[in-house]
């Protein structure tokens, strides 16, 4: 090909606004705006100590903390705490801190999962040695996985970037791991603390999904205990129930080809392919 | 855009930003009306750059789908001091890569084409089908970058700046990669049209 010249690529250019017409067909968007206004209502994911979020406040607030726990003399009895404990609340608001203070959201999403690994350690303790306390390690084990997985989305819904890439593949790892650990804890629990064990494994299912499947991250969840489900199906492949990216919607995947697992419809094609628009 | 000038800023002045912060605060604070009327300005702009980067019509519904569902239940974290669009696309730009990676390579770009439905629809106007899915398998042949930019520039009346800012790139490198796309493009467009 003989090289353009300017004169040329202009012309190709001005040719390229003409399909700057091309929009949606009008049936899938009329069926995708009624499933986003029928969606289930997504729960502010906003921190209980949000206020912490406040960039002034925080090294305040970190000084007056270490401060206090030094004139307390309560920083080991707060390492050493197990949920349910008086001094658990003390670690939770320095982990709190360690989170607002993270300068970015790559950094606090590794602080958060090593924050959900303590969570991890502290249900082994009280499985290991302290039974009344597994009920209360499981929820805040969750409610961990939980924080986990809405900084996640933070990080996935922004561009990605060679620090946020590498941080996703450690959670992503990490929630391998924990599916593991979280599968042998299982196997020894009592039927009693059973279903919050299983809801624990699907926290982190969600979790393990959704960094699995981010970019730069090979492969889906196969392979994990319990694994998670993987991708929306291929376009015309069958609807498998649950078949959807996990928790990025509330009660299912977002519709799509594969199939609508237990949430709202899934938009079907026109007939007409795609449209342009006049 | 103004083709006058290749690196000239984009015409955007129709995308109301501050309509977009307004609602888009409302959105996050869990009004869905408000969130969709951010769908019904920015459905068409989501589901071009879905169309033109991946290979069937089905994608670009799935992958358009699924960046609004995210996009939803990631209100809450929303940050408004960002454009909603970039928002937006930043989302599409994880699903498409995603996508993309879970895509067969042995199916070809006519097998994928076939797919969905190859008959004219009844809103076929100004953009003939076949053009646009003609320009879709060149714009697939460009690298992912100059694919963006291709998209983002041309199709979607982005600036340079914005474009930069979306692709985290200099805007002189951005300069540089559209006119080796448009030059690519223009390749790829001429050999294809001898082919047929």
């Amino acid at each position: 090909m003989s090289k353009p010249t300017e004169q040329e690529l202009r012309e190709l250019a001005a040719d390229l606004t003409r399909y700057r017409r091309l929009a949606a067909p009008p049936a899938f968007r009329a069926e995708l705006r009624a499933s986003l206004l029928a969606a289930p209502v997504v729960p502010s994911r906003r921190p209980a100590f949000g206020w912490l979020r406040l960039p002034a406040l925080r090294p305040v607030v970190a000084i007056g903390l270490v401060l206090a726990l030094l004139a307390a003399g309560g920083g080991s009895a707060a390492a050493s705490s197990l949920p349910g404990d008086p001094a658990f609340a003390l670690k939770r608001a320095l982990e709190e801190v360690q989170v607002a203070l993270a300068p970015d959201d790559a950094t606090r999403l590794d602080t958060l999962v090593t924050q959900t690994d303590r969570r991890l350690g502290d249900l082994e303790s009280a499985v290991a040695g302290r039974p009344s306390a597994t009920a209360p390690a499981t929820d805040e084990y969750r409610a961990a996985v939980g924080r986990l997985d809405a900084a996640l989305a933070t990080l996935l819904a922004r561009p990605a970037t060679p620090a946020s890439a590498a941080a996703v593949a450690r959670a992503s790892a990490g929630s391998a791991d924990h599916l593991a650990a979280l599968q042998a804890l299982a196997d020894r629990l009592p039927a009693s603390a059973q279903q919050g064990i299983q809801r624990a494994i699907e926290a982190q299912q969600t979790v393990h999904g959704k960094s699995g499947n981010a970019p730069g991250r090979r492969g889906g969840p196969g392979g994990v205990p319990g694994g998670a489900p993987t991708n929306p199906g291929t376009p015309g492949g069958p609807a498998v129930p649950g078949g959807g990216r996990p928790s990025d919607v509330p009660g299912g995947s977002p519709p799509g080809r594969g199939g609508p697992p237990g949430g709202v419809p899934g938009p079907s094609g026109p007939p007409g392919g795609v449209p342009g628009r006049p | 855009m103004g083709t006058d000038d290749l690196n000239g800023p984009a015409a955007s002045a129709d995308k109301p930003v501050d309509d977009d912060r307004d609602l888009a605060r409302r959105a996050s604070a869990g009004d869905r009306r408000a969130f969709a009327a951010l769908y019904d300005r920015h459905l068409d702009a989501v589901y071009r750059y879905a169309f033109y980067r991946l290979r069937t019509d089905a994608e670009a519904e799935d992958v358009t789908s699924e960046v609004f569902h995210r996009a939803l239940v990631a209100m809450p974290t929303y940050e408004p001091r960002r454009p909603f669009l970039a928002f937006l696309y930043g989302i599409a730009r994880h699903v498409v890569v995603d996508r993309l990676r879970a895509v067969k390579p042995e199916a070809s770009f006519e097998d994928a084409t076939r797919h969905h439905s190859d008959a004219p629809g009844p809103e076929e106007t100004a953009v003939r089908q076949d053009d646009a899915r003609r320009l879709r398998r060149a714009i697939g042949r460009l690298t992912p970058l100059q694919q963006e930019v291709v998209i983002l520039r041309f199709l979607d009346e982005r600036s340079s700046k914005e474009v930069a800012a979306f692709t985290g790139k200099p805007e002189s490198t951005i300069r540089g990669i559209q006119m080796r796309a448009l030059a690519a493009l223009r390749d790829l467009l001429s050999a294809e049209g001898e082919a047929r």
